[in-house]
C-alpha cells in the first residue's frame, strides 16, 4: 500500500472520530460555575424564568442530582416546554445562554436506554 | 478496486461503534449497569439472578457471577455519540442498516449546522425546528432515497415523549423536504438550493410550526 493510500485512510479515520467526539463535550460544573453563576434550585422558578434565571440554577440542578434516575417525563411537566434542540425533539432541553450569541448554550435531560428515566443531566453545545 | 476496499473500512469504522456494543455479552452489560447492583458485594450475586429479564437477556443471569466481579467498562459508543437519545427503534434500524444509520448521523449534522447558520438556534416547535427536519429529509432523501429515509424519520418520531401536535408538524415538515429533494434533480449547488427553497416555504408560511419565534 502507498503512501497516498495511508494518507487517505489516515484522514478518514480522523474525520470518522472528530464527527462523532463533535458532540462528546458538556460544559464542565466548574466552567459552567464560572460563566452561568450558581442559584439554589427552585422548579416554580425555573418553568417560569427567562433563560439568565434558568442559567443560574442550572449547576445546583446538575450537582444535586435532582432528576437523576426520576421518570423522565417528570421533566417537562415540572419545568414546561423547552427552547432547545439536542439529538431529539423529544429530549428536554433549556437554553441557557443568550440566543444572539456564536455558541448557545442548553440545560439537556438525557434519558435511559428505555427512555422511561433520566440518566443525566448535562450543559451542552446547542 | 479501491470502492469495496473503503467501504469496508467504514463497515469496520461503524461496527466497532454500534454493532459490537449490542452484542449478547454488552446486552448483560447494559442489563447489569441499569440494575444499579453494585459489583464486588456480597449480594451482588444474589440480587444479579433475581433481575427480571428481557427477550434479549434472558440468558444474562447465567453470566451473574462474572459480571459480579468485573467492572464493566463504559460503552464505546457512549464516549463518541448519545446512542441513549436514540429511539428504540432507531436503534434496531442502526443494527440492520449500520452504514445507512452513518448517512443518516451526517445528514443530521448538516441540517442542525445549516438552521445554525440561518436561524442562530436550533430550537424547538418554531421556524428553526421546521427548517431542520425539511433539510434532515431532504439531504437523506438525495443520499439514500424516499423508503430508507421514511424508515429513519419515522423511528426518530417513535416515541412517547412528543405531543401529537408535535408529531404532526415533524411528520408534515419531514414530507416537504422528502417532496422538495425528489424536485431538485441538480447536484451541483444542491444544499443552496435547498436552503432557499426551504426558507421560502418558511416565509409563505408553508411549513408547519406551533409557535412562531417572530
Amino acid at each position: 500500500m502507498n503512501k497516498k493510500m495511508w494518507l487517505i485512510i489516515m484522514s478518514l479515520l480522523i474525520l470518522t472520530t472528530s464527527c462523532f467526539s463533535e458532540v462528546s463535550k458538556p460544559m464542565s460544573i466548574k466552567k459552567a460555575e464560572q460563566l452561568l453563576g450558581k442559584n439554589k434550585f427552585d422548579v416554580k422558578a425555573f418553568q417560569t424564568g427567562d433563560y439568565k434565571i434558568r442559567a443560574k440554577m442550572a449547576v445546583d440542578l446538575i450537582t444535586s442530582k435532582y432528576y437523576i434516575g426520576k421518570p423522565f417525563a417528570d421533566v417537562k411537566k415540572d419545568l414546561g416546554g423547552h427552547d432547545g434542540y439536542f439529538e431529539n425533539d423529544a429530549i428536554p432541553a433549556y437554553i441557557l445562554t443568550d440566543k444572539t450569541s456564536k455558541v448557545v448554550w442548553q440545560l439537556v435531560f438525557i434519558p435511559d436506554d428505555k427512555w422511561e428515566k433520566v440518566r443525566s443531566v448535562e450543559i451542552r453545545k446547542n | 478496486m479501491r470502492k469495496p476496499f473503503f467501504l469496508l473500512l467504514w463497515i469496520l469504522i461503524f461496527y466497532n461503534f454500534t454493532i459490537k456494543p449490542l452484542s449478547a455479552s454488552n446486552m448483560c452489560e447494559m442489563w447489569f449497569e441499569e440494575s444499579n447492583i453494585k459489583p464486588g458485594t456480597d449480594s451482588c450475586e444474589l440480587e444479579c439472578s433475581a433481575l427480571r429479564t428481557g427477550m434479549n437477556t434472558f440468558t444474562c443471569t447465567k453470566e451473574c457471577k462474572k459480571l459480579c466481579t468485573t467492572a464493566i467498562p463504559r460503552r464505546k459508543l457512549d464516549k463518541y455519540v448519545y446512542f441513549n437519545t436514540l429511539t428504540l427503534s432507531e436503534k434496531n434500524l442502526v443494527s440492520k442498516y449500520p452504514v445507512e444509520a452513518l448517512i443518516v448521523y451526517m445528514a443530521k449534522e448538516e441540517a442542525i449546522e445549516s438552521t445554525k447558520i440561518n436561524f442562530g438556534i436550533n430550537g424547538q416547535n418554531d421556524e428553526s425546528d421546521a427548517f431542520r427536519h425539511f433539510m434532515w429529509a431532504a439531504i437523506m432523501t438525495k443520499k439514500l432515497g424516499q423508503e430508507t429515509t421514511k424508515k429513519f424519520l419515522d423511528a426518530h418520531e417513535n416515541t412517547p415523549e412528543q405531543s401529537n401536535n408535535e408529531k404532526v408538524m415533524d411528520l408534515y415538515n419531514n414530507n416537504q423536504g422528502i417532496a422538495a429533494a425528489l424536485k431538485i434533480t441538480k447536484s451541483l449547488g444542491f444544499r443552496s438550493e435547498l436552503e432557499k427553497e426551504g426558507l421560502e416555504l418558511i416565509k409563505n408560511k408553508k411549513l408547519k410550526v406551533i409557535r412562531s419565534s417572530h
